[in-house]
């Protein structure tokens, strides 16, 4: 019956597409130029450094004006290996490649990189393809914090150790190992508050793909690197016997060291493989979301939305779809000086939605405010929705516009979770804040350790306008008091 | 309760099925054979058809005599879980018959067949970690106990104190029910479980031991590593022993001991090559000669491509480099007694053979004597017998197999004589407690290691029987009957339990997730599959997946040619495949579809043999003789509806194809228009991006140079090479801050870093040099010092990065403690030839701890015109703040440049 109100509502009155709110141009990329994006960073001047998986940079102009299609492209650098993160810092361009942290600059003026200086060394590679690292971050200890991928079958060279590791590395070069257990982090990324924040692949020990924070000791649940964490470099507690097959809320219990995530991303909902992110610092000039957080999704060409906060001390939060439809497997974006997102794309190896090898996109919002969920979060026995637009309280204030289950993920060694412990939840009660902009649902049976999946389908706006999205995933970590 | 309650809400609506406590003692009663012995009611005999019991015919060459004897005591403490029914139990009240029986059973059962082959079997610690890897690996682990656990096979078995024991991990509950193997060791030989394993079902033509399409080298393997208890330390095999290699790209037989040999055995001699593939391997030929006489002796090594003879460790001909047939003889004296020898050769295209001969003291030219070459080897030797066969112990042994009606079971090829029939199924009367099931252990009547559920399903089954009940078989109990539920789920039953999972591997490192790795569900199989094509996979050994380690074994056709039936009864769709004929334009449509510019399938799925760009999943030009069009339509449609947590993506959005201009972005028809291309099979025209375009990954320096970062074989996987405009390239091993080789001509294709997931182990596409090994500067107290054999962090040095002059020319830097290095490969131009300069700007200091020297050079040199002559090939040169100074003799020389003082300026030339 209520799907039906829906229904008729949506005939009602139509709804505009993610496009009409966040209009997406392709920069033409020259022929002769293989562009699959690795990294990207932006300079001062407007400049954007795009790194390629093959070691090239190049520095793109001319991509911010309302018409792309005079973007120029400039090598910049050439033979690094696998450079999955670029960050422009004191002068210099810094660079991850798989197994050095360089940074880099230009002394001539001429546009060319002519010196590269090698800070840090020390991350092992086998000779592995999946060796990759990530980064850097600059750290709350202020260093450099980077990421390196676990391998996937032989080490040519011999057994690598610190992969899966996150690592700190100062300006000396020294190198720390600060968290262990990750396995394939594409993404990470220092927070407007300074906390770093990483992203996740589901797999195995990976029940589904995350974005958690990153703090000294953590264990993040893959055991691949405990025979590293036995070395002395490991100046924390070490994890032995991770359990195969029990829930992540359960296995918190045993291993304290257990980092859970700020933010599940469930498996096919909110993509397959997160990868790049950028905080929106743009104070309004992308859209309604300012000081939220975007997260670029390598299978699904698609762009999602986290809204994070602290409850108890824990960040924690909900991710959102967003945009989808970009040309290929999104891995990185930056804000660009004109508060556009400029999003780095490559399938290469990979596979995912979209049919082009490679490519460079702009996301710019119209100026047109999207009817959203704003935020979600968490309130005593319940959660508070706060919307970008003023809803229909007649109809939006009511349970039945509501769905809410919750589901927890296996810490197990086969490929990926299911959902399990799946439950529906009930909705006890429906306050409609004084402004119309928000409500606060009562919940019965919130559960700690699980994602809540709300389905906001009955909510309309004050013009009788469906919800762009109407599903949000919040990451129950700790309930609110 | 609730199965109840399920049960019931069924039987409303259909005809009632069956129960499954009946199910599962119709199960029992055929697998323990009741019907040998009890006749089955005739409405139930094919229900009941007892599955033979091993083959005794030939018992006696392949079962150790001992084991007789002890198995036959107590079949289940030697093989828990085992059918076989202790026969002596509740003889103990009269001794006398009891031990007379037992002792003469294991007679008669000997004598079948010929006597037992108990030599020892040569074998290497190499054919039982094969074995060890393939027991692990191919899927025996889903039915019998793991020996060893993921992270152990990591890990050689031979750095293990003692070998693990057997079924060790047997009594672990987590990974579930498991066939014991027991103490094989003790049972059986390397030949004759080799053979049994090529063939399981001439001894077991029950066919619950399947056949693993073994060949007979894995089979021995297997053999050896399960019989790995009868080890001992040998002995001397005539002959030498060998060690082959397959490697692409090979240019000399010194880089194969960085190689991980494919096989391993012995020959007696190495003039006939053990069977090798076509082109790109080498062998290693090793073990001792045992010379004759006391004197010179000259050998003479011919080969093609190139080889080298070491004898007593020393290198005595050098035959190697890529060539035609070529001989190099070399001479030396000898002590009359036993030498070392190891011959290597490698194969890298064309035609090949390697020759040996000698000549010495009153022996003439001519290959060397079998009977003088031996290596020593480790075999396998099962324990001897505690008797001899008697010819009266025989006899009674046969009487006493027909008393307890063995025959009914155990085929033997004798005739026997039987025994008075037992009452039928239809009469026996299960209120009595002298039963063969019952709790009374009563002398006469075989003791069955059950339990009381099984009992109580049993009665149930009989008692069904007796009442004339419809009775059948469901698909599922057949399955677990044939342990296909060991790998493959199917009705909510089967599929390795989770603990049991972490064995089930892929092959190589394919990520694919656990579709590469765990065997497919059953549910729904026959709507997936195409008839033909489920015939195909268990009876012809059909498979579709070669990235899983997991073998598909094959059961024989009698055992499970009704299972292809029963899948197609009880699951297809009646749909039928809508294309009947092919119209060009879908073809093509299909074909792009396919490709990069398309729905991109090529990026995960192998395609006519060609690899994908990504993971190795299936081969798309299989899929239409194997797969029902309903199917494939839907799984393309929405996969995860299909197959949770499948990694086959979804492409649409919002209802649409992102390919927008064919068929408008309507998905069902782009399905069709996929269907259509998949129909031409391997005759399909080749999709867009599947193979690199001539030139696409290939890199040619012209204005400018090129940097690209590698992993380099031999070098490390933090190597930069330059390609220049001159054409003359190099490679610079990063993580040892050392110049690696150097290259003329064509620079390289990057295909092996750039396509696909890459990561491939890049060498120079042409014959290089290789500069000297190890660290390039050094301080050593002083010119005798030798060389460290340490390089990169080990040795003090730290990388420090490069910097580009305006023609993008890197110059390397590096420092070795506090001395630093800046290293500036220049290419020059040569007449008919190639040159690269080294420049190096030394700054810094040694610090009082030695002579700062570069190590220019390693190998033979001969002086010629002021330079020195490497090797016959490479010319060098010093000059600068330097001071050459040759030490060494023979091809241990080397060329060092001394420096006495900093800051300062050196260029060593490199000319070939």
């Amino acid at each position: 019956m209520v799907i039906t109100t829906t229904l008729c509502a949506l005939a009602l009155t139509l709804p505009l597409g993610e496009e009409e709110y966040y209009e997406i141009a392709t920069i033409p990329i020259p022929d002769e130029i293989v562009l699959e994006v690795s990294a990207i960073e932006i300079l001062k001047d407007g400049t954007a450094l795009v790194a390629t998986r093959r070691g090239n940079v190049f520095s793109v102009t001319g991509i911010w004006e309302d018409d792309v299609s005079s973007a120029q492209f400039n090598l910049y650098a050439q033979g690094l290996q696998e450079p999955l993160g670029l960050l422009s810092h004191e002068g210099w361009v810094y660079v991850m490649q798989r197994g050095e942290l360089s940074r880099m600059r230009d002394t001539r003026g001429d546009g060319r990189m002519d010196e590269l200086e090698t800070i840090c060394d020390l991350i092992p590679i086998s000779g592995n393809y999946h060796e990759y690292s990530f980064g850097p971050a600059i750290g709350p200890d202020g260093n450099f914090w980077v990421t390196t991928n676990k391998p996937f079958g032989g080490e040519p060279f011999g057994r690598a150790d610190w992969r899966g590791f996150t690592m700190s590395i100062n300006d000396a070069g020294e190198m720390h190992p600060t968290c262990s257990g990750l396995r394939s982090p594409a993404g990470v990324e220092s927070s407007p508050w300074g906390d770093v924040f990483y992203t996740d692949n589901q797999g195995e020990w990976c029940g589904a793909s995350k974005l958690s924070i990153m703090k000294p000791g953590d264990f993040h649940g893959h055991p691949h690197g405990i025979a590293s964490c036995k070395k002395e470099e490991w100046t924390y507690s070490i994890v032995e016997n991770v359990p195969d097959g029990k829930l992540f809320p359960e296995v918190k219990l045993e291993i304290p060291e257990l980092r859970l995530p700020a933010v599940w991303f469930p498996y096919d909902k909110m993509g397959r493989s997160p990868a790049g992110m950028a905080w929106d610092m743009t104070e309004g000039q992308f859209g309604p979301f300012a000081g939220q957080l975007f997260v670029t999704d390598q299978y699904d060409a698609s762009i999602m939305r986290v809204a994070l906060e602290q409850v108890n001390g824990n960040w924690q939060g909900a991710c959102f779809p967003f945009r989808k439809g970009l040309q290929c497997g999104a891995i990185r974006c930056e804000f660009g000086p004109d508060s556009s997102l400029l999003v780095g794309m490559t399938n290469r190896g990979w596979g995912g939605r979209g049919n082009s090898p490679f490519g460079l996109q702009r996301l710019r919002w119209t100026g047109e405010t999207p009817f959203e969920i704003h935020t979600m979060s968490a309130i005593p026995g319940g959660f508070r929705l706060r919307f970008t637009a003023a809803i229909n309280p007649e109809v939006s204030g009511v349970a039945t516009s509501f769905k809410i289950k919750s589901f927890t993920y296996k810490l197990h060694s086969p490929y990926g979770s299911p959902e399990v412990d799946t439950k529906d939840l009930s909705i006890t009660g429906v306050t409609v804040h004084d402004d119309d902009l928000g409500v606060d649902l009562a919940i019965e049976g919130l559960r700690s350790g699980y994602v809540h999946e709300l389905n906001a389908e009955g909510v309309l706006s004050a013009e009788s306008g469906p919800l762009v999205h109407k599903k949000a995933y919040y990451t129950l970590i700790e309930l609110a008091d | 309760m609730i199965a109840t309650l399920t049960l019931f809400t069924i039987a409303a609506t259909a005809a009632a099925p069956q129960e499954p406590e009946l199910t599962e003692g119709l199960r029992l009663m055929r697998e323990l054979s009741c019907a040998a012995c009890h006749e089955a009611p005739a409405q139930y005999a094919e229900l009941l058809a007892p599955p033979p019991g091993p083959d005794l015919t030939m018992v006696g060459e392949r079962v150790l005599r001992d084991y007789f004897l002890d198995y036959l005591q107590d079949p289940a403490g030697h093989k828990p879980g085992t059918r076989m029914p202790n026969l002596f139990a509740g003889r103990e009240e009269n001794p006398r018959v009891a031990f007379g029986m037992a002792r003469a059973l294991p007679h008669f059962l000997a004598a079948r067949g010929e006597a037992i082959d108990t030599a020892p079997v040569p074998t290497s610690n190499a054919e039982i970690e094969q074995g060890r890897q393939l027991f692990h690996g191919i899927g025996c682990v889903a039915c019998h106990s793991p020996l060893e656990t993921p992270e152990e096979l990591e890990v050689p078995w031979w750095e293990f104190e003692a070998p693990p024991t057997f079924d060790a991990l047997a009594d672990t509950p987590e990974i579930g029910e498991v066939v014991r193997l027991g103490d094989l060791s003790r049972k059986t030989t390397v030949g004759a479980l080799t053979k049994f394993l090529l063939s399981p079902h001439d001894a077991r033509p029950a066919g619950r031991m399947p056949n693993m399409s073994l060949d007979e080298g894995d089979a021995k393997a297997i053999a050896v590593y399960l019989l790995r208890h009868q080890l001992i330390e040998s002995a001397t095999a005539p002959g030498l022993r060998y060690e082959y290699f397959e490697e692409p790209g090979l240019e000399s037989t010194l880089t194969l001991d960085t190689y991980t040999a494919v096989r391993t055995g012995s020959v007696l001699t190495i003039d006939k090559l053990p069977e090798h593939r076509e082109d790109n391997f080498c062998f290693r030929f090793s073990g001792e000669v045992n010379v004759p006489t006391t004197g010179e002796w000259t050998f003479y090594l011919k080969s093609d491509d190139g080889s080298r003879l070491w004898i007593d460790g020393n290198e005595l001909i050098d035959n190697d480099g890529n060539h035609g047939t070529k001989e190099v003889s070399g001479k030396l004296a000898l002590e009359a007694g036993i030498h070392s020898i190891e011959v290597r050769m490698f194969e890298r295209g064309g035609g090949e053979n390697v020759q040996l001969q000698w000549e010495g003291p009153e022996v003439e030219r001519g290959f060397l004597s079998v009977d003088l070459l031996t290596h020593s080897s480790i075999a396998m030797a099962p324990p001897a017998p505690s008797f001899e066969i008697h010819p009266e112990a025989v006899r009674v042994g046969t009487k006493t197999f027909s008393k307890l009606r063995c025959y009914a079971c155990h085929e033997t090829g004798l005739t026997l004589i039987e025994q008075q029939p037992l009452p039928s199924i239809a009469q026996l009367d299960l209120t009595k407690e002298r039963s063969c099931i019952g709790n009374e252990i009563n002398p006469t009547i075989p003791l069955y290691d059950i339990t009381v559920e099984e009992i109580s399903a049993i009665y149930f089954a009989v008692d069904a029987m007796q009442n004339g009940e419809a009775l059948a078989h469901t698909t599922v109990s057949e399955l677990e009957a044939l342990r296909c539920t060991a790998c493959h789920d199917r009705g909510g039953v089967g599929g390795p339990p989770p603990a049991r999972r972490i064995w089930f591997e892929v092959v190589g490192d394919a990520d694919i997730g656990d579709e590469g790795r765990i065997p497919p569900t059953l549910e729904g199989v026959g709507a997936k599959l195409r008839p033909d094509w489920l015939r195909e996979v268990l009876l012809e050994g059909g498979t579709a997946r070669p990235y899983m380690k997991t073998r598909m074994p094959q059961y024989g056709h009698e055992l499970v040619a009704h299972l292809a039936d029963a899948f197609l009864a009880e699951d297809s769709d009646g749909s039928t495949d809508k294309l009947t004929e092919i119209d060009e334009e879908e073809v093509g449509f299909g074909q792009r579809l396919v490709g990069t510019d398309g729905l991109g399938c090529i990026n995960c799925h192998t395609f006519a043999g060609y690899e994908s760009l990504g993971v190795p999943a299936t081969d798309m030009s299989a899929m239409y003789t194997r797969l029902n069009q309903a199917w494939f339509h839907k799984l393309l449609f929405d996969p995860l509806a299909l197959k949770m947590n499948t990694r086959m993506p979804d492409f649409w959005l919002d209802g649409k194809s992102p390919v927008a201009d064919i068929h408008g972005g309507d998905i069902d028809k782009q399905i069709e228009a996929l269907w259509s291309y998949l129909s031409l099979g391997e005759t399909a025209p080749y999709p867009k991006g599947l193979l690199s375009s001539p030139g696409e990954f290939d890199l040619t320096p012209t204005d400018r140079p090129i940097h690209t970062g590698v992993f380099m074989r031999d070098m490390s996987p933090r190597t930069l090479v330059v390609g220049t405009p001159q054409r003359i390239h190099y490679a610079f091993d990063m993580k040892h801050s050392r110049l690696g080789r150097a290259w003329a001509g064509k620079y390289f294709d990057a295909a092996g870093t750039w396509k696909g997931r890459a990561g491939q182990l890049e060498v120079p596409p042409v014959p290089w040099i290789d500069f000297a090994p190890g660290a390039p500067f050094a301080i050593l107290a002083d010119a005798t010092a030798a060389w460290p054999s340490e390089m990169g962090r080990d040795a003090g040095y730290r990388g420090l990065g490069r910097t580009m002059d305006e023609a993008d020319m890197p110059t390397f830097r590096y420092s070795l403690g506090d001395v630093v290095v800046a290293e500036k490969p220049r290419p020059e131009l040569q007449l008919g030839g190639a040159r690269l300069v080294r420049a190096f700007s030394i700054t810094g200091a040694t610090t009082g701890r030695g002579q700062l020297y570069m190590r220019a050079g390693a190998g033979s040199f001969a002086a010629r015109d002021g330079d020195w002559l490497q090797g016959g090939e490479v010319a060098l040169s010093v000059s600068g703040d330097g001071r050459a100074l040759l030490r060494g003799e023979g091809d241990s020389a080397e060329l060092l440049v001394e420096i006495n003082k900093l800051p300062a300026n050196i260029e060593v030339t490199y000319t070939w």
